[in-house]
């Protein structure tokens, strides 16, 4: 199963993914249309990627009156079905890490990362590999373990 | 497993499912106006309306809403032909002279060949096509029931009980997002939110004082999910430095 990974030590804040994302679902350069933000910590000189984590138990999905968010299982990815939605936002203030996303122009309008449908843009056009969407093994040995591999691939 | 043909096309579909169900699937292109997915249908609007025959019915025809239709094995559906189309016609100059200023009708219309309606237009009146969408969604997805319609005939309308703000109404704009020809007012601010003549006060972020939802609709919320009373105290872009925050704690380990 292929995941997209964050790996904030190799950002640096070029705000391409962002570009990318936006011309890919809104076909404008448009920051505010991105479903990828960089966020970056001045104090520590890191820049993080912010980006949905399609979650294994979903606040969206738990929140969503209609069931208008689902799980794609072909690429493991939550999905808005734009015919359900009734335009509450009960998704955008459920979600625990501020990754549903809101259109402030569309009133009720929401949006999140779709992994662009199996081959996601950010990833694709990440200059340094901050964003990667390669294939995972599932996690086996302790959080603390997968770590050290982390931190052994980054260097 | 049914199999049905729609324009000639042979199409599987599923026990229970309905012939505007499999049309969609297939981006098979029938007009809508009062249907929506989460809702359950209702076929008020008759807009779908399809022609169908079957093997079974040698020479015989009907019309039926696509909508409210059961699928069937074997069932022949025909969603552009000249009859479906003269149906249709017929419906949204009905339409039209309900609503002359809407800009949906309007466009649908003319898609028809309407462009002008053969019935007395009514000027004075608002855009509603009294389609019970709005009606529908606070009654069974929100659950609420703080809109219904009031009177009978040509003054039939959507309205709040007793002509009042509606007291069960939570602000949660869901009427004005599903209403298909954008009648019903939404004024918003930071501050409130007025729908249906009844003011309510935005439930702002903690930290920065952006607002998503009304006050009501936390408390709406807190009780449909049965969460803790500060979950939603933050919004989403507050919400997402501090996971920021600390994923860049994960990373600097």
């Amino acid at each position: 199963m292929k995941q997209l990974i964050i790996k904030p030590k190799l950002c640096t804040n070029c705000h391409i993914c962002e570009l990318a994302c936006s011309f890919k679902h809104s076909m404008e350069f448009d920051l505010a249309h991105s479903r990828v933000k960089t966020i970056f910590h001045a104090e520590d000189d890191l820049t993080v990627p912010e980006i949905c984590l399609q979650c294994i138990d979903p606040s969206c999905m738990k929140g969503c009156p209609t069931g208008a968010l689902y799980l794609d299982d072909r690429i493991n990815c939550i999905r808005v079905n734009y015919d359900s939605c009734i335009g509450c936002l009960s998704c955008v203030v459920s979600c625990p890490f501020g990754n549903m996303l809101q259109d402030r122009s569309k009133p009720g309008h929401v949006y999140k990362c779709d992994l662009c449908d199996g081959d996601p843009v950010c990833a694709r056009f990440c200059p340094t590999g901050a964003l990667t969407y390669v294939e995972i093994e599932p996690l086996t040995g302790s959080v603390e373990m997968e770590l050290e591999k982390v931190e052994a691939e980054v260097g | 497993m049914p199999e049905i043909i729609i324009d000639g096309r042979r199409l599987k579909c599923e026990e229970g499912e309905t012939v505007l169900d499999v049309c969609k699937r297939n981006r098979i292109e029938v007009p809508t106006l009062c249907y929506h997915e989460a809702i359950e249908s209702w076929g008020g609007c008759r807009l779908c309306m399809v022609e169908i025959s079957h093997p079974k019915w040698p020479g015989w025809s009907n019309w039926v809403t696509a909508c409210l239709y059961p699928v069937q094995d074997g069932l022949v559906v025909g969603t552009n032909t000249t009859r479906v189309r003269r149906l249709r016609a017929t419906v949204l100059d009905l339409l039209l002279a309900r609503c002359p200023n809407s800009s949906v009708i309007q466009k649908l219309a003319a898609e028809y060949g309407v462009e002008d309606t053969n019935y007395e237009p009514r000027l004075d009146g608002d855009n509603c096509i009294l389609c019970g969408l709005c009606v529908r969604v606070c009654d069974e997805v929100i659950g609420v029931t703080a809109i219904g319609t009031a009177n009978r005939g040509a003054s039939k309308e959507i309205s709040e009980p007793l002509k009042e703000p509606p007291v069960d109404c939570i602000g949660c704009a869901a009427c004005a997002y599903v209403c298909p020809t954008d009648v019903i007012q939404v004024i918003q601010t930071p501050d409130y939110r007025v729908i249906w003549d009844r003011t309510f006060d935005m439930y702002k972020c903690v930290e920065c004082g952006i607002s998503h939802i009304t006050v009501e609709q936390k408390d709406w919320l807190i009780a449909k999910d049965n969460l803790p009373a500060d979950y939603y105290d933050l919004c989403d872009i507050c919400k997402r430095k501090h996971t920021a925050e600390k994923q860049k704690e994960l990373s600097m380990l």
